[in-house]
């Protein structure tokens, strides 16, 4: 064995140690994007206004209830991002429903307990006729409805007269529509030290607020002069319930009952503990996946890698023969390769990226192809087997460079404008088309030398 | 070994390239009339919205998912069947109340359903990704242009590109047709197909420049000739190993790998096509127009 060769085996023998080190068992190892897992990506635009603009201290405030509210959520190994200026990337794994997200990064959650100046009729739950008897009840019961809205949009723009001559007094509506005007804030989110979900007399959702000494001490005073009177507890601008104060509440403790699910009642109880945004946000961008579909996608995708690298081996088997053996081993090689380059450079592999190593397959056994037809054309020629070997590799090095410089360009500029998924493919890609490289040049030269030097008198 | 063997053959490629030449113009001519007339569907990637994949319970008809949803006035969402489960329903717009109504339209007249995905995107990020994917193609093809000007003659990289662009054209000319989704992974495909079929090209310009030696003796004409039946085993068996695995793809590969399939499936015959024929084609009637000297 020439000198040569030996290194060449002796690399060979070196990478593919590392890569089935790397590679087995393969159970986790390999990362997956959320496009395979499952999970939310959400893109939030960050809104200033002209009397609170957006800063550098403000997004990084901002950032921090981002990733407190997450953190408390308890959504495991999240990733949240500042793109720009003024947007936030954020990477929910394992979310299943993406609406409850939306709800936790979507809201400022500022809370107020102010002043209840006046306020319109309240409103019943809204209609619907399989509670009702008969269509008179029925019909009875939207007749109501439509006049309170009716008296309520009256209220509103009484209140908004009121407003406009006296600054210290501001219009709401409550979650079902009822008109407040309201005045004084006694209390805000910012005088809590605890918020948790848990349940009012009633056994319905609440949420339990503790203050802080100076909390507790204005939430006293504004019960004591508030008897028989409502508070409203207003969440982002909406009064989310009015109670009437029966006595004045010392120890500092509240309960906010609304119209609230256990869910609800949670998640607000996380967004009060990490405390209000700075900045409202608007949603850019939500792409969600249940996780039910990545496994499929996944099933699917390795089946249909496995059939066609199946159906490779034997195309090359049957017109190359012999040749062919090589050629299958070393597309093995660069595949197993490939997984081991991912998994050791933490690349995530997404739904397209699946796509792209299945192309890589075929793509791998090019660069053998282009070898063996310049073998068997330099053989035909003349050359002894040794020779076309050698010549063979040697003129189709160049083709082989050449054409997957190429693709490498193709997948740099996918990398550089693309995202996500998009991103996935082109790493998967290029690193499919380096390990291919290494198995067309490396791998098939040795076990082409080796396998000729066996079988000398063999024809291509 | 007694195999078909191609290298062999002598096909007169050069003899019918005016015809190669009307067929791939008449090709990317329908091709931009379609796009003119029909235009694509772009998905909300491109276009911003809501695009929601509906796993329901029991089997549903597309018919019948339209009707409910004109019923609560979205008769003009798109909605497409995976299977007689899985619908794909695209609207305008992306307001939570919007949704929660559809939702629960589709629940009462369906009966039990699980999102399976959700894709919303907004306006301004929906402009981004149409700015991004046009930069991208115009960077990639800009980039290969110059590593072919850098490594074969200009001429070379001249017909190279004419023969992308001409395979890009008749993608999107088949996505128009068949009223297929451009999504960002469309523009993947798109950009992997060039690199493929140019990688197929080169093959072809390489050996046309190691035989150059002998356009005096040959004439420009067989030279091309020869030397594209020197490669045709190559490329045809390239093409057979590449379409091997995406047919499994487009085949086994489930939804969204399969739509990715497709754009391969397409872009690998046409490409196999455009680099055995447009560029050589092309390359052989510039010369003998304008000999090159060499």
């Amino acid at each position: 064995m020439l000198r040569r060769d030996k290194i060449r085996l002796g690399l060979i023998a070196v990478v593919l140690l590392l890569t089935f080190l790397a590679v087995f068992p393969i159970e986790g190892r390999v990362k997956l994007g959320l496009d395979l897992k499952g999970g939310a990506h959400i893109v939030l635009l960050v809104k200033g206004t002209e009397q609170n603009p957006v800063t550098a201290d403000g997004m990084d405030s901002q950032m921090a209830v981002l990733r407190n509210r997450i953190d408390q959520y308890g959504i495991v190994e999240p990733q949240i991002q500042r793109e720009g200026n003024d947007r936030v990337a954020i990477d929910l794994p394992g979310v299943e429903d993406p609406e409850a997200a939306l709800e936790l990064l979507g809201r400022t959650a500022v809370l107020e307990f102010r002043q209840v100046v006046e306020a319109g009729p309240s409103m019943p739950p809204p209609v619907e006729r399989r509670n009702y008897k008969s269509d008179e009840d029925y019909d009875r019961a939207l007749q109501n409805i439509a006049s309170l809205n009716a008296q309520t949009i009256l209220r509103i723009q009484e209140f908004e007269e009121k407003a406009k001559s006296d600054d210290s007094v501001l219009t709401a509506r409550g979650e079902d529509g009822e008109a407040y005007l309201l005045g004084e804030v006694y209390v805000t989110g910012k005088d809590l030290t605890d918020a948790r979900p848990s349940q009012d007399e009633l056994q319905k959702p609440a949420v339990s607020l503790r203050f802080n000494s100076d909390g507790a001490r204005a939430f006293e005073e504004a019960t004591a002069v508030n008897i028989e009177k409502q508070i409203a507890i207003v969440l982002d601008g909406v009064v989310i319930s009015a109670p009437v104060v029966r006595a004045r509440i010392s120890g500092g403790e509240a309960l906010i009952s609304g119209n609230f699910t256990f869910d609800e009642a949670n998640r607000l109880s996380v967004m009060l503990r990490a405390g209000n945004l700075p900045y409202e946000v608007e949603v850019l961008e939500n792409r969600s996946v249940g996780p039910t579909l990545g496994e499929d996608s996944i099933r699917s995708g390795i089946r249909a890698g496995l059939i066609g690298s199946a159906l490779v081996v034997v195309f090359m088997l049957v017109y190359y023969g012999f040749l062919g053996i090589a050629a299958d081993i070393a597309m093995t090689i660069s595949m197993l390769m490939l997984v081991a380059v991912m998994i050791i450079l933490k690349t995530t592999l997404t739904l397209p990226g699946i796509g792209g190593i299945i192309l890589t397959i075929g793509m791998a056994v090019d660069g053998n192809i282009l070898i063996y037809e310049r073998m068997r054309e330099e053989f035909r020629s003349g050359k002894t087997i040794m020779a076309a070997l050698d010549s063979g590799f040697r003129k189709a090095l160049v083709v082989i460079l050449d054409s997957n410089v190429t693709t490498l360009i193709a997948a740099a500029v996918l990398f550089y404008f693309g995202s996500g998924p998009v991103r996935g493919f082109a790493v998967t890609l290029s690193l499919g088309v380096l390990t291919s490289m290494f198995g067309n040049i490396i791998v098939t030269r040795a076990l082409l030398q080796i396998m000729l030097r066996v079988r000398k008198n063999i024809a291509l | 070994m007694t195999t078909f063997n191609v290298s062999k053959m002598n096909l007169p490629f050069m003899k019918y390239r005016m015809a190669a030449i009307v067929l791939s113009a008449a090709l990317v001519l329908s091709s931009l009339l379609l796009l003119a007339v029909k235009g694509l569907n772009y998905s909300v990637d491109f276009t911003g919205g809501m695009s929601m994949q509906i796993e329901f319970e029991n089997p549903v008809e597309v018919a019948a998912v339209r009707e409910t949803l004109s019923g609560i006035g979205q008769g003009q969402a798109t909605i497409q069947a995976y299977d007689d489960k899985n619908v794909l329903v695209r609207y305008q717009g992306s307001d939570d109340a919007l949704r929660r109504q559809i939702m629960s339209a589709l629940e009462e007249g369906h009966g039990a359903l699980a999102v399976r995905q959700i894709d919303d995107v907004g306006p301004v990020v929906g402009s981004e990704l149409r700015k991004q994917a046009f930069i991208a193609v115009l960077v990639s093809i800009a980039a290969i242009l110059l590593y072919m000007a850098v490594r074969f003659q200009p001429r070379f990289g001249v017909v190279a590109v004419v023969s992308l662009a001409h395979d890009a054209m008749i993608m999107l000319g088949i996505y128009s047709l068949t009223g297929r989704e451009i999504s960002t992974s469309f523009i993947a495909a798109v950009l992997t197909v060039i690199g493929y079929s140019l990688n197929d090209s080169i093959v072809v310009l390489d050996r046309i420049r190691e035989n150059w030696p002998q356009v005096r003796s040959k004439g420009i004409l067989e030279l091309i000739n020869t030397s594209i039946n020197q490669t045709l085993s190559r490329t045809i068996n390239t093409a057979l190993t590449t379409l091997l695995p995406v047919l499994a793809m487009f085949f086994l590969g489930g939804e969204v790998i399969s739509n990715l399939a497709f754009a391969f499936l397409v872009g690998i015959v046409v490409g196999t096509y455009s680099s055995i024929y447009v560029a050589s084609s092309l390359l052989a009637e510039w010369f003998l127009r304008k000999p090159l000297r060499r």
